[in-house]
């Protein structure tokens, strides 16, 4: 047993996918009421008691409180996660080619050999050929990168609305909403795999210590660990 | 209260402009009434919000049978209302007369009436930041009168009533243009365009070959809000098979692990 780490995640990354979570959860929060009524609990939570301040309880008032409220705070997120993402996209397209999210190989075949490594881990719990990421997390990585470009592309056209034209407008509000609902849907699965016990070495290696033991990573992710010795 | 239409007939029409004048001057009066403005600044401050009838002219045809033809932009009252149907406030109702009407107190101006809106109506104004459009003169109506531009109109082009009785009247009127004039007069509105508007609130009689050159879409979508419709309802199914499928995953991995240990294989995740 060596005591050797492996760095898995910069600090950088490990920063902004700290904060990404914090905006993420913000934004879905003051989101979710404006893209259907079936979270207007979460506006009437905000709304009554700014209403009750201000002396009007009249229910659909309450609710329009909340969402004008959390429309200020869908802005701010919006706007700060924006921020955050500069400095993390301009570091990760330094070393774009290198990147764990491409595929180690290509074609059908390749991805049907991922699947079945997948397989081979999650459902008879035995060691699979995984690089640094898997089948599964690559293509979530691709999913929740482009449904984010495209949240955030629809998001400034509906900020700077008044440039485009009335298609261009309900097409950016169409696209920013479906391309949340494929988002939160990748992010489920996600957040299920990455708060999984099987994945406590990786979940660690993001939240606390950025690494993880060089034994655990020959034995789970020997790809990754060839690539690793090769270098 | 029964529902109650109003029909304009592009044929009786002398373009006189009366009903939009009426329904600019009711809407100021309306301010007035509501103790929201005064009098003299009602008139004086121009409010182009509030002007929900709008004309749109234009010349068909070429010389020597060119011609002027006036299309009047303004709020269909659609049956199945896609503005009310996105509004996250739940600022825009349809009244038992079935005028659909948004409420500018509750109203947050997010725009969203206007980008689901198939016929471009809803105006947002910069100056209070709500939305605005034709509110079918409910006020009226629910007080036995007749809506504004209805009042109005000196040639009976504009008239309203019982659902039933103006498409009826409608239809008569468009069955006698067509046997006068030989070409085809049809009633926009009156039958269901789509699933995503249904029937509407405000018909008008037309001749067929004219629909286009009075702005009348015979198919009007918003392609991307229906979209948007759709993965709400699968976007929500999806969500219960994901956290369904997840939890089962989870229960089986348990056991799984379990049965491993206990069969001495050791734990494969240490």
């Amino acid at each position: 047993m060596s005591n050797k780490k492996v760095l898995a995640y910069s600090s950088l990354e490990m920063w902004f996918h700290k904060h990404m979570i914090h905006f993420v959860a913000f934004l879905s929060l003051s989101g979710l009421p404006i893209l259907s009524d079936k979270f207007n609990f979460i506006a009437f939570a905000i709304g009554y008691p700014i209403n009750y301040f201000t002396g009007d309880m009249h229910s659909e008032h309450i609710l329009a409180s909340g969402i004008s409220f959390l429309r200020v705070i869908h802005w701010g997120s919006a706007f700060a996660l924006t921020g955050i993402m500069i400095p993390f996209v301009l570091s990760m397209l330094r070393k774009v080619l290198t990147l764990s999210i491409w595929p180690d190989r290509w074609g059908a075949v390749a991805i049907v050999d991922g699947v079945v490594e997948m397989k081979k881990n999650y459902i008879d719990l035995k060691h699979a050929e995984f690089g640094k990421m898997n089948t599964g997390q690559k293509a979530s990585a691709w999913v929740i990168v482009l449904s984010m470009i495209m949240i955030v592309v629809s998001g400034y056209m509906l900020v700077f609305r008044s440039a485009l034209t009335h298609d261009f407008i309900s097409l950016a509000r169409g696209a920013h909403a479906i391309s949340y609902i494929v988002l939160a849907i990748t992010l489920l699965i996600h957040i299920y795999f990455a708060t999984h016990p099987a994945n406590k070495a990786a979940y660690n290696a993001m939240f606390k210590t950025g690494e993880m033991d060089e034994d655990y990573v020959k034995e789970h992710h020997p790809l990754w660990y060839r690539k690793l010795q090769e270098v | 209260m029964r529902e109650q239409i109003k029909c304009y007939d592009t044929q009786a029409c002398i373009r006189c402009f009366a009903c939009m004048v009426n329904c600019s001057a009711e809407n100021r009066l309306r301010l007035q009434r509501e103790g929201e403005m005064g009098i003299e600044k009602s008139v004086q401050i121009p409010m182009p919000h509030l002007n929900y009838l709008s004309p749109r002219r234009s010349e068909i045809g070429m010389y020597p049978n060119a011609r002027q033809v006036t299309a009047f932009h303004h709020c269909n009252h659609c049956e199945n209302s896609p503005c009310q149907h996105i509004c996250p406030t739940g600022a825009i109702t349809t009244r038992a007369g079935g005028e659909v009407v948004i409420n500018q107190d509750i109203c947050i101006g997010c725009q969203s009436c206007g980008d689901a809106c198939p016929f471009d109506v809803p105006k947002y104004s910069a100056d209070n930041g709500k939305a605005y459009k034709c509110s079918g003169c409910y006020d009226r109506v629910e007080n036995d009168l007749k809506q504004s531009c209805v009042e109005a109109c000196p040639t009976t082009a504009m008239f309203s009533g019982y659902k039933e009785n103006v498409i009826e009247e409608a239809s008569k009127r468009a069955a006698i243009y067509t046997q006068k004039t030989g070409k085809k007069y049809v009633v926009y509105g009156a039958e269901s365009l789509n699933n995503y508007v249904g029937t509407l609130k405000w018909i008008t009689i037309v001749e067929e070959s004219d629909l286009a050159a009075y702005q009348l879409d015979t198919k009007p979508e918003r392609t991307a809000i229906q979209w948007r419709d759709y993965a709400k309802i699968g976007g929500g199914a999806l969500a219960v098979a994901t956290v369904v499928g997840t939890t089962a995953h989870f229960i089986y991995w348990l056991d799984k692990r379990k049965k491993k240990i206990a069969a001495g294989e050791g734990d494969f995740h240490e």
